[in-house]
């Protein structure tokens, strides 16, 4: 392995992690609040990937403004969602997941009925490479760094300065007390599902130029947002972001060093582990 | 009146059966025996995945164990030259072996976590039939898996198994899922079905009143995984291709789906489930497209609705009779 | 039956339990002396409950020891010290919800019942046989806690006295020689505290050592020969009811006012 070699491997194992953070956090704060497990959320990401495709190929738009028009447009399908379908699961683990398991199928069959089955691309925004010190990086994968951050921090300010955010901190922690306090237990969970679509359909968005897009990109991507959230502290937002990297350092480096599929058993198997030897995960509290 | 409505319940069964044995003498075509062949084998691994609920458990791995037993009976015929129905319970034996392999682990885990650790043991598995070309065939699958022998029966003209002799399978796949549920509803009925319940009902008073939980759940476990393989060994040699991707989680949540939709509470659960998607999913064909979307439909009201599943329904009329009958007196 | 004071039926020693930062034991020792009737009270958080999720093996112990009949038991899995004869009763509602109250004796037989698992599938002559008499049994221990009328309802549809009473039957069917209660009077009416103390008493007399935990100390006192308090994790008094009854400590602990007894 050489020094070239691990640059790549380590800015697409960084890239990843940036990917899986915004996704994964969606399912810590879902799940911290709600309680309840929403398999669809790769759904999310693939139909923010599909709404960049759509305004930038199909109606010629800029990639800033299909990527914020995505968030918005899936954060309003996430809040409907969650009032219709989740709101009497809240709680209840098996019966919301088999639930969100029919929603997949009625959103893949949507956009399959409406766009087909054949994958599609989208030009990328950021074109050219950079040289790193002796290492080719293609700019597309490099700005997917800093667009996260932006989202990530902007997401991280809400959550601490802002009445809402604290609001949903307070019944992350507590629903009762919260609840006691005046804080509106419905208002917290859309909201939660808003916002987490919202950034679920961001990492589809940013990565939609890099991979390919098609009604499918969903559930690979929800188990390793599961073992994301499992292995980081199911609600600990700390430990998601630590524990997005991890993998996606895992995913990069197993992928290129042995093989694709090999860093598939390796996630796998550290689901199987951390839940049976951590089930708190790295940065979690409750047993 | 207890006595004739039992009796009237197994005159009802066997009726069942009989037509199901005469069914290929009304239905030739081809397409449609196919379709019931397959609705054999789901029905073996829907009411396997329901018998291992019954202690309280969600399994995901269930299915992936479907697909070793597959794996199992192809290449002990293919590389190992054992006969079909050799392989059959040697890939059944093998198949429960390797769930104890999967399950050991997970046994310290209930409710979600269990769901989610199955899973991961199930997928690690799965995996190696993608990553090893030899013996698993890879990606690509394991292809040609040959049909089981003929069957020699003095007296009888051979009975050959082939692509375009369809009827030697239905029987095969009619008569293994009828021979498994006769055993799973015996064991339902057995210690091993009470001391399920009573797991399920509370693990902690089990455990006061000496019942071993781990041993009693690992039981159950490896009896589903056994039925499973059985389903997975027929459709190996029937659909004679696979791929490690028949096996991911897409079939999970459909038998889920058909156990969840007919009903976990009743033995009959499973069997209703399967027989509405496959017989719906014909009559959908023209839109072929829209067949997950009204799955996913049908899923959430039922969740809705009628959580306990169709088989649940005469319960709940019996219930909102007596409610009314109350009301009124 | 006279307390056999020469035989310390189960001696616990030094047995601490914590939960990550929490203490809830914290170097118990005191001895169950064969045939007797020990109480168990202190406040709540005490520790108590945990006491017997301890000896029974449902946690581990973080230190000490816990002996029974001489044996060392610490650390045993819960259903290896059922075989040994050590049973109990929960505080809070812990039944088979949806079996009725016959089903949850015939699994409290589970390891007296030999039915052999092939007899049971193939329901043969002597597997029936056997279940007859597993009925049998069960039905006697529901007669003796007054329960044989309703052994066909669910538990779930039992009022709370009921309820109480099943799982102490249960907890007898497994034919202990040591039987812990978990507050077995609490939310009981005046007329059922003295069907369950007079129950008590019978199993006792039957030869098995009892080990109640309560906080209806007024009841309590009137049955057990001596009495064992702890407060936060720790054994602060252990003595006779009456000395408990005058023990400061114990008034102490109990938040400044006299026990009322």
């Amino acid at each position: 392995m050489t020094a070239v070699q691990f640059a790549q491997m380590f800015v697409n194992g960084t890239m990843l992690g940036f990917q899986l953070s915004l996704f994964a956090t969606g399912l810590t704060l879902v799940y911290g609040i709600m309680r309840i497990i929403n398999f669809a959320h790769g759904e999310f990401y693939m139909l923010g990937a599909f709404g960049v495709w759509i305004f930038i190929e199909v109606l010629g738009m800029n990639y800033f403004l299909s990527l914020i028009l995505s968030m918005i447009l899936v954060a309003i399908l996430a809040v409907l969602i969650e009032r219709i379908f989740f709101k009497p699961m809240r709680g209840h683990h098996i019966p919301s997941f088999i639930m969100s398991t029919g929603l997949i199928f009625v959103l893949q069959v949507s956009i399959v009925s409406f766009f087909g089955v054949k994958d599609k691309s989208v030009d990328t925004a950021f074109p050219g490479l950079v040289k790193l010190g002796g290492a080719t990086l293609s700019l597309e994968r490099l700005m997917v760094i800093p667009i996260s951050l932006i989202v990530i921090v902007g997401f991280y300010i809400f959550l601490l300065r802002s009445r809402s955010g604290r609001a949903m901190r307070a019944v992350m922690q507590d629903p009762d007390a919260a609840a006691l306090q005046g804080v509106s237990i419905d208002r917290v969970c859309s909201l939660a599902m808003g916002i987490g679509g919202a950034m679920a359909a961001a990492a589809g968005g940013l990565l939609a130029p890099i991979f390919v897009v098609n009604p499918y990109l969903g559930p690979p991507l929800t188990w390793e947002g599961f073992i994301v959230v499992c292995l980081g502290g199911r609600t600990s937002l700390p430990g998601t972001l630590l524990a997005a990297f991890i993998m996606g350092y895992i995913k990069s480096f197993v992928s290129t060093l042995v093989d694709p599929i090999v860093a598939l058993m390796c996630a796998a198997a550290l689901l199987g582990i951390i839940l049976i030897l951590r089930p708190q995960g790295l940065l979690g509290h409750e047993a | 009146m207890k006595h004739r409505n039992l009796w009237r319940k197994w005159v009802g069964v066997l009726a069942v059966i009989l037509a199901a044995f005469l069914l290929p003498v009304f239905v030739q075509s081809p397409y449609w025996l196919h379709v019931f062949i397959m609705m054999w084998i789901y029905i073996i691994v829907t009411a396997s995945l329901r018998f291992t609920i019954t202690m309280g458990e969600w399994s995901f791995a269930h299915v992936p164990l479907m697909g070793m037993g597959g794996y199992a009976s192809a290449l002990l015929m293919m590389k190992l030259g054992l006969s079909f129905w050799t392989a059959l319970p040697v890939a059944v034996l093998v198949t429960a072996v390797i769930a104890i392999f999967i399950y050991w682990p997970c046994l310290p885990t209930t409710g979600t976590f269990f769901f989610f650790t199955s899973f991961a043991f199930g997928e690690v598995m799965r995996l190696c039939w993608a990553r090893f070309k030899n013996p698993f065939g890879g990606q690509g699958g394991l292809v040609l898996i040959p049909a089981p022998n003929p069957i020699h029966i003095a007296g009888f003209p051979i009975i050959e198994f082939g692509p375009l002799y369809k009827i030697p399978y239905y029987y095969t796949a009619l008569t293994l899922m009828l021979f498994g549920l006769l055993i799973l509803y015996l064991l339902e009925g057995s210690r091993l079905g009470r001391v399920a319940e009573a797991i399920k009902e509370s693990n902690l008073l089990s455990q006061s009143v000496g019942i071993r939980v781990w041993r009693y759940k690992m039981v159950i476990l490896v009896v589903g995984s056994a039925f499973a393989a059985i389903g997975g060994s027929i459709y190996a040699h029937y659909v004679t291709l696979l791929l490690p991707v028949d096996f991911y989680w897409g079939l999970g949540v459909y038998i889920i789906i058909y156990a969840v939709v007919g009903g976990t509470r009743r033995f009959s659960g499973p069997i209703v489930g399967v027989i509405l998607f496959v017989l719906l999913r014909e009559l959908l064909r023209p839109i072929v497209m829209y067949v997950p979307l009204v799955y996913g439909l049908i899923l959430a009201a039922t969740l809705t609705f009628l959580p306990e599943g169709l088989t649940s329904l005469p319960d709940r009329i019996m219930q909102w009779i007596e409610k009314r009958r109350i009301a009124k007196a | 039956m006279t307390v056999s004071y020469l035989h310390p039926i189960l001696q616990i020693r030094d047995l601490t339990k914590r939960f990550g930062g929490l203490t809830a034991l914290s170097e118990v020792s005191f001895d169950v002396h064969e045939g007797e009737i020990l109480g168990v009270i202190g406040p709540n958080g005490a520790g108590k409950t945990t006491l017997f999720d301890v000896i029974t093996g449902r946690y581990r112990p973080t230190g000490g020891r816990v002996f029974y009949k001489g044996e060392d038991i610490t650390g045993l899995k819960p259903h290896e010290l059922v075989q040994k004869g050590i049973s109990r009763s929960f505080q809070l509602e812990v039944l088979f919800s949806n079996l009725s109250v016959l089903q949850h004796l015939i699994l409290s037989r589970h390891l007296h019942t030999e039915i052999g698992f092939l007899g049971s599938f193939f329901h043969t002559p002597s597997h029936r046989e056997r279940q007859r008499s597993t009925e049998a049994n069960a039905l006697e221990l529901l007669k003796v806690v007054g329960l044989d009328g309703q052994k066909d309802k669910t538990a779930s549809s039992l009022s709370h006295g009921y309820q109480k009473s099943l799982g102490i039957a249960v907890a007898l069917g497994t034919e202990p020689t040591l039987l812990l209660l978990d507050e077995p009077l609490s939310a009981l009416s005046p007329e059922r505290v003295e069907v369950v103390l007079d129950l008590i008493l019978t199993i006792r007399d039957k030869g098995v050592t009892v080990v109640v935990i309560e906080h209806n100390m007024g009841a309590l006192f009137r049955i057990c020969d001596r009495v064992v308090v702890l407060s936060v994790g720790e054994k602060i008094a252990e003595g006779l009811p009456e000395e408990i009854r005058e023990n400061q400590k114990v008034i102490k602990a109990y938040l400044g006012g006299a026990i009322v007894v």
